[in-house]
């Protein structure tokens, strides 16, 4: 993911005010790692399916 | 969802894993919450009104600490008492209705496997739950598993709390429920932030992700001959 937005978020999760919302974006933070690794696996999959080995 | 979370816990003012989850659950809507050992301190049950709790809600959540490998004594008062009364001849059915079960345990989660310390999982321990929501016909859910709170670290705790929130509030817990839950309660705080451009940046990003994803399963889909 975007290292900028990672490091605004890692921030909030630090010094949001509430303990709820800190929570939240620590959780944000979880699932938007997991998306990008889901994207990483269906593109490697899509990878694999293209290759041919007679064109190797 | 209505959720109403019975808890079973002979000194719930001193535990700081209950007070730390009721904490988790105030601001969320339609929860209802009782603390079975202060309404029923003698252990004399309300069958009526806890029956009217149990038909408003949609999901019935039991919270206790694993107290000899079981839930506290007020507890198992209320289920021998609440699911069938002595002249009743036919059980309850809640068909339709979810079952879950919020447990706090002292011991690492590890100990609870063969050849662990405690050599059974938590999942036959609990077993006379699930057999009972089997038997009154509840859907039942993955035990929501606590273990050493005390010990637990800021980051654990906080996982802990949006876990809990989710149990409370929904019923599917794939990730993209998860994710659609998380969107939400992003889209609350941009109510009450409306300039806040982290917010915007955080759910367009989300959004571009799900696009993409959603591109290269269709991609894959297509290749496999799916579509």
């Amino acid at each position: 993911m975007d290292d900028r937005l990672e490091a605004d978020l890692k921030y909030r999760i630090q010094q949001a005010h509430q303990y709820e919302d800190r929570a939240l974006y620590q959780a944000v933070l979880k699932m938007m790692q997991e998306q990008v690794h889901r994207i990483e696996l269906a593109q490697a999959e899509l990878d694999g399916r293209s290759w041919d080995h007679e064109k190797w | 969802m209505r959720t109403l979370v019975l808890v079973a816990h002979p000194n719930f003012e001193s535990s700081s894993s209950q007070n730390f989850l009721r904490a988790g659950a105030q601001t969320l809507g339609e929860v209802r919450y009782r603390i079975l050992d202060q309404i029923y301190p003698d252990f004399r049950i309300d069958v009526n009104e806890e029956r009217r709790q149990l038909d408003w809600a949609d999901q019935l959540i039991f919270q206790f600490p694993l107290y000899w490998y079981s839930a506290p004594a007020s507890l198992k008062v209320w289920q021998d008492q609440v699911w069938q009364t002595a002249d009743e001849t036919h059980l309850p059915n809640y068909a339709g209705k979810t079952l879950g079960l919020v447990v706090t345990t002292g011991v690492a989660k590890k100990a609870f496997q063969a050849g662990g310390a405690e050599a059974f999982t938590l999942s036959e321990f609990l077993r006379p739950f699930e057999a009972t929501a089997r038997k009154l016909q509840f859907t039942y859910r993955p035990p929501f598993i606590l273990d050493q709170f005390q010990y637990a670290s800021e980051s654990q705790k906080m996982t802990w709390l949006i876990q809990y929130q989710q149990l409370l509030t929904m019923t599917d817990t794939d990730f993209g429920a998860q994710q659609d839950w998380l969107v939400q309660r992003l889209r609350q705080l941009q109510v009450k932030s409306p300039d806040d451009t982290l917010l915007a940046g955080i759910l367009g990003a989300i959004q571009m992700n799900q696009d993409d994803l959603a591109d290269l399963q269709s991609a894959l889909a297509m290749m496999k001959g799916d579509l």
